[in-house]
């Protein structure tokens, strides 16, 4: 599984290893330079939440006081992956950064939203809306003003319905539940003796092959004819577990008063841009 | 068990080895899509130099005449050639940045702003698809060579494969060059 700790592993070992900390995040609009002021905080987080509510789309804001040395991009796709904003399937969030004293900002945009918000867009936004204004320190501005564009860009941007329940549970194939329950049935119960250890083999065998191919097939198709020789002979049965792990379930988007992200995903679509 | 032995494990990371190598390339290609407009607007500068914009394209033709299926990452040599003609192009983009600075005309258009805001996306992209290949192709390694897991690998007839030169983050960038 490529982790989540193997990619922080990877940026630790590629000579960022003294890299800047991201938050926890707790809310939509994270202040950790103290440029906004508590009224204006309050302001942007409810819009955010509104937009949230009515399109699904996940932005956040995160603004630093300085970056301490670590670029730009590298720290915005962290602070992004950690967040994970967005819907897991959809993966459509936004992250806005800011640096204040490296007057630098980023518009880091979830694969879901890189067609709604392209590169340039967003660099216009930084350019046009954040740039003037956060030059003459006026940072809520700036950002009400970009974000509003932002989310005006988004809101058309049509990305399929918001999962419901964990990714990747979808039901097991007909076909296997077919053959397992055929071969429960087989195992336990009302077939005649003599059919027994051809069934439990020809089970096992569509069981391997639906697994592992056609080793699997031959493979577990030899075990069935095995257990079915020894039912047989015995009349006695034994539990033979078989785990798949392929349908994991990973949801996890936190109800209650706190903010978290969704799941999305980000390829380091956005743009960059100073003031 | 079967399983244990990596036998699953060893497809699994296969896919998830080819779903990275994917994105890497579809963020190459967007480069590369990127180039002929580049040229284009670069072109309508005055006087511009004319043997960066040949370097350019030469390296986009070379890097398009590849063929990059899924059978590259299991050809150290391909692979290697790959990286190879990326570079070129890499330094042929740079080389044009470089010069652009002294076409102040240029640099003011509002087309070729928006093609570097598009240029430097794309390397953004090409950098995290790189590094989440490489982790991809170090967990698919880890399972070729590692016991157990080795013995499904072996089954499946699947080898190591290599990983892209390692880069300090940022260094796929165009490099800032003042003269």
């Amino acid at each position: 599984m490529t982790s989540r700790a193997a990619v922080l592993a990877l940026w630790l070992a590629s000579g960022s290893a003294l890299a800047l900390e991201v938050p926890a995040v707790t809310r939509r609009v994270n202040d950790q330079a103290g440029v906004l002021s508590s009224t204006d905080q309050a302001r942007l987080e409810q819009r955010l939440a509104d937009y949230e509510r009515q399109t699904g789309h996940q932005f956040a804001v995160l603004i630093i006081p300085s970056l301490q040395g670590d670029p730009l991009e590298d720290y915005a796709l962290r602070a992004a992956e950690k967040w994970r904003l967005g819907d897991k399937r959809r993966d459509d969030g936004l992250l806005v950064l800011v640096s204040v004293q490296d007057r630098k900002a980023r518009i880091e945009v979830g694969y879901g939203l890189e067609g709604a918000i392209p590169d340039v867009l967003a660099g216009r936004v930084i350019r046009e809306a954040f740039a003037p204004h956060f030059a003459s320190g006026n940072y809520a501005r700036g950002l009400e003003t970009g974000l509003e564009l932002l989310m005006r860009a988004a809101r058309g941007e049509n990305v399929g319905p918001p999962s419901r329940g964990p990714v990747g549970t979808g039901p097991p194939p007909f076909m296997f539940i077919l053959v397992l329950l055929l071969f429960l049935n087989a195992f336990f119960g009302w077939l005649p003796r003599l059919l027994r250890m051809p069934f439990i083999g020809f089970c096992g065998g569509a069981l391997g092959w639906f697994f592992w191919g056609i080793l699997g097939a031959v493979g577990l198709g030899l075990l069935g004819f095995m257990v079915g020789f020894v039912r047989l002979s015995s009349g006695m049965g034994f539990g033979h577990h078989h785990h798949h792990h392929g349908w994991r379930s990973s949801g996890w988007r936190s109800s209650g008063g706190g903010f978290s992200g969704g799941g999305g995903r980000f390829g380091g679509g956005g743009a960059s841009g100073g003031w | 068990m079967l399983s244990g032995c990596g036998i699953n494990e060893v497809v699994d990371r296969d896919e998830d080895v080819k779903a990275a190598w994917a994105e890497v390339q579809n963020q190459y290609q967007r480069r590369a899509d990127l180039v002929p407009n580049l040229v284009s607007v670069v072109k309508g500068a005055a006087n511009f130099e004319q043997q960066t914009l040949t370097a350019v394209t030469e390296a986009r033709a070379s890097v398009g005449s590849m063929k990059v299926d899924a059978s590259i990452l299991d050809d150290p040599n391909r692979f290697r050639q790959f990286e190879q003609a990326q570079q070129q192009l890499s330094s042929a983009l740079s080389r044009l940045l470089v010069v652009s600075e002294n076409y102040p005309d240029l640099k003011a258009s509002a087309a070729f702003r928006d093609l570097m805001v598009q240029l430097e996306g794309t390397e953004n992209r090409i950098a995290v698809a790189r590094q989440r290949f490489n982790l991809a192709v170090a967990e698919y390694n880890k399972v070729v060579q590692r016991f157990p897991t080795m013995i499904g690998a072996m089954i499946r007839g699947k080898n190591v494969r290599p990983t892209f030169e390692a880069h300090t983050p940022g260094a796929e960038r165009a490099p800032e060059v003042k003269f």
